[in-house]
């Protein structure tokens, strides 16, 4: 074939089959669905585009109205399930609560594989008491991230809300014959979501804060734009002396694992709007903290992958040096620290 | 196995404690408290002093990760270790025991919670202020348990408000006459007391900070108080979007802007390949793209086309292309054969407007070297990026622009 742009496709081709060749069933399949997904996606546009202005115009606005109606049936289904469930959620609850006790007594581990483990038995049973248990656990023990991570999501409420859809609600639709029942489950998982979101925010870990909310009575999964003004709320009421010392990296971001189930790929650290808002505010503050010694060690590690990200937020020109300076200086430990580490890591 | 009669041990404990303790890092004090529990004991440490200090470690890394502790041990660590949290400066003593009771999923093992840390305290000999207190005529310590019996026995032992507590504070027979530094841990722990008189049952008792969404308000209800989200609050929550989408919307354009990396690569190397051929002479390389432009029939090379223009481009003599007969006929041709009349006329009359650059790279790019507007435009602004980096004014500027919703590049 001679070389022209039919011989590039042709190779590029000949490229994908080959990649296409080496993936495993379950990968393949969720490749063939993202590209019939993308087919009718251009599909859908390329109508779009063949129609008159006119026609596109009509159609545009016929689907938009189509969306807010839809919306607008799901508020209502909404509210109708709310007034029928107010008493049973209650009653609900506090025996999800019971059975969530029960379990957590049972669970003795408390490293992330371990408490991995755990939770894909429960999950395989749809025990939500048992799910709800390990969630407490890793949350408790700060490790709602790391656990997040380990199954592939983003260690913040998006990925915890991610998960709680995908592993644990899964396709219970409200919009469904099986509304009541479905939009109970779903309250029950929020309100559980609620409690281990909690748990990450009373640890300083505002990336995981505020997953949920409540719009009247019921429990909803909150846009980022309204989780971040509660973020911003509570990070205001902090001394800038007490954040400089306690907050972590799950308090200016969140991690990236690099591989779904292997840690040991790592991961990386992203700057979070939290994180932004923070240094925003205490960016000059902190810059003093470092020179004094007085920052979180983790946060400054953590702080210094993302160096490139604190170009326009107001910080002093010399900070990203001055946590070089910090992190250099705080390598320098007692003479015994390492053996003391080793003992302690045993 | 280590030596706690070595001085260098301790110093290094007392190093990795204080830094968990400083930074609250949860995670070091829990390792620190097992190691110590499992491998100190007062039988194999000589100097009383030294054996002191270890427990004090021991106590300050409990404190911080009281979340793993049993109600049991925290029962006990309150009772007989209380007074260590004065020398752990930002150690927030509620917040550590919130964090316990929200991972308690019954409220009434919370409440239970609630009641072993009211009686630990109330049963603490640990010695809070220097200040002796005046009971019943007599001079007792300071401890905790003494203290809240002054505070029940003045203000009582049921629901007590905020104000009540102020004024025991400082209008209290035995609190008058305390220093500053006694009446701040005073006020430490009376609130915490208090916290522990609370019921998770009550609404102002729920430890969970809640965000309700009410109309196009947002309130947080924590504590038994309910908070609306300012406006200014909301203003830096739209200006920190606004600039991430825009960062995104930016990154967007670049990586389309960048294009594919194997093709560019090819271009690249293309590149060097007709600078090898023609060095830097411009004729010779505007004859090359002359008979890289095909004719009808004849397949184009996209990369040779697209190199050589960039050599053009990046030379500064792509402005002048139309100013060479081949092209300017070509261009004439193009314009007549498209009836574009008006086009034609102004041409005829100032080809040396840019924006007849523009219809001619178009025209070469789409219609002889097979590109999409969409790709055509992308190199087009390659071009004109190139030619003014070149040291031209940017005469260039709006000849193809990008379509932010479609996510296109187009031609004006």
């Amino acid at each position: 074939m001679p070389p022209g742009p039919e011989k590039e496709r042709w190779e590029a081709f000949l490229v994908e089959m080959d990649r296409f060749s080496k993936m495993t069933p379950k990968e393949a399949d969720a490749e063939a669905k993202k590209a019939e997904e993308n087919f009718s996606l251009a599909m859908d546009r390329l109508n779009l585009l063949n129609m008159s202005e006119n026609e596109r115009k009509a159609e545009v606005a016929r689907r938009r109205a189509e969306a807010k109606r839809a919306s607008a049936e799901f508020e209502k289904e909404l509210d109708e399930l709310i007034g029928q469930s107010v008493a049973i959620l209650t009653e609900e609850d506090l025996a999800r609560r019971k059975d969530e006790a029960e379990t957590l007594r049972k669970i003795t581990t408390a490293t992330v594989a371990g408490l991995a483990d755990n939770f894909n038995i429960f999950c395989e049973k749809s025990d939500l008491a048992g799910m709800g248990a390990v969630l407490k656990k890793a949350a408790g023990q700060g490790k709602l991230g790391e656990f997040l991570n380990y199954y592939g999501y983003e260690s913040n409420a998006r990925g915890l809300n991610r998960m709680v859809d995908e592993m644990i609600i899964k396709d219970r639709e409200i919009l469904s014959d099986r509304a009541f029942d479905n939009f109970l489950y779903q309250q029950k998982v929020f309100s559980l979501a609620q409690d281990v979101s909690c748990l990450a925010a009373e640890q300083n870990q505002w990336s995981l804060a505020f997953s949920v909310g409540r719009k009247g009575r019921a429990w909803r999964q909150l846009e980022e734009k309204d989780r971040l003004a509660a973020v911003i709320l509570e990070i205001k009421k902090v001394k800038p002396q007490t954040a400089a010392a306690h907050f972590g990296p799950a308090s200016y971001g969140y991690y990236i694992p690099r591989e779904k189930g292997n840690p040991a790929a790592g991961r990386e650290f992203v700057l979070g709007l939290e994180g932004k808002a923070i240094l925003a505010l205490y960016g000059e503050f902190f810059e003093k903290k470092l020179a004094e010694k007085y920052f979180n060690p983790e946060a400054a590690e953590a702080l210094a992958t993302v160096k490139k990200e604190f170009f326009n937020l107001g910080l002093p020109a010399n900070f990203a040096a001055a946590l070089d300076k910090y992190l250099g200086e705080i390598k320098n430990k007692p003479e015994m620290a390492e053996e003391i580490l080793v003992e302690m890591k045993k | 196995m280590l030596d706690f009669n070595n001085s260098k041990v301790l110093e290094a404990v007392r190093w990795y404690v204080e830094e968990a303790v400083k930074f609250d890092l949860t995670e070091k004090a829990r390792s620190a408290a097992l190691f110590l529990e499992n491998n100190f004991s007062a039988a194999k440490v000589e100097r009383p002093e030294d054996e002191l200090a270890y427990q004090n470690l021991l106590a300050k890394a409990k404190f911080v990760s009281i979340m793993d502790l049993t109600p049991g041990e925290i029962e006990n660590l309150l009772k007989n270790n209380l007074s260590v949290v004065l020398g752990m400066p930002g150690y927030d003593i509620w917040k550590k025991i919130k964090v316990k009771l929200i991972s308690l999923p019954e409220f009434d093992g919370r409440n239970s919670l609630r009641k072993t840390i009211r009686e630990a305290l109330l049963a603490s000999e640990q010695e809070w202020t220097g200040e002796k207190i005046i009971n019943s005529g007599r001079e007792i310590k300071g401890t905790v348990k003494n203290w809240l019996m002054d505070y029940n026995s003045v203000v009582g032992t049921g629901k007590i408000e905020t104000l009540k507590l102020s004024q025991y504070l400082t209008n209290g027979e035995n609190t008058k006459k305390i220093s500053q530094e006694s009446r701040q841990r005073l006020d430490y722990l009376l609130k915490f007391y208090e916290k522990m008189k609370q019921s998770s049952l009550d609404i102002e008792g729920i430890e969970e900070a809640t965000l309700f969404l009410v109309d196009d308000e947002l309130d947080i209800y924590e504590d038994g108080i309910a908070e609306r989200i300012g406006r200014d609050i909301e203003d830096t929550v739209k200006r920190l979007r606004g600039v991430e989408m825009a960062r995104e919307i930016q990154d967007e354009i670049q990586a389309k802007y960048r294009g594919d990396e194997a093709e560019a690569k090819k271009i690249e190397a293309e590149i060097k390949k007709i600078r090898k051929v023609a060095g830097g002479d411009a004729k010779k390389i505007g004859e090359m793209l002359f008979l890289a432009i095909p004719g009808a029939g004849r397949r184009a090379n996209k990369i040779e086309i697209i190199a050589i223009l960039k050599i053009l481009a990046e030379s500064g003599q792509l402005g002048n292309l139309l100013g060479e007969k081949e092209f300017g006929e070509m261009m004439v041709d193009y314009l007549k054969k498209g009836n574009h009349k008006a086009e034609l006329d102004g041409f005829k009359l100032n080809p040396k407007n840019p924006e007849y650059l523009g219809i001619f790279l178009k025209y070469i790019l789409v219609e002889k070297a097979g590109m999409s507007e969409d790709d055509s435009g992308r190199i087009g602004m390659q071009l004109f990026n190139a030619l003014a980096s070149g040291g031209k004014e940017n005469k260039y500027q709006g000849l193809v622009y990008f379509d932010l919703e479609e996510k296109k590049f187009k031609w004006s």
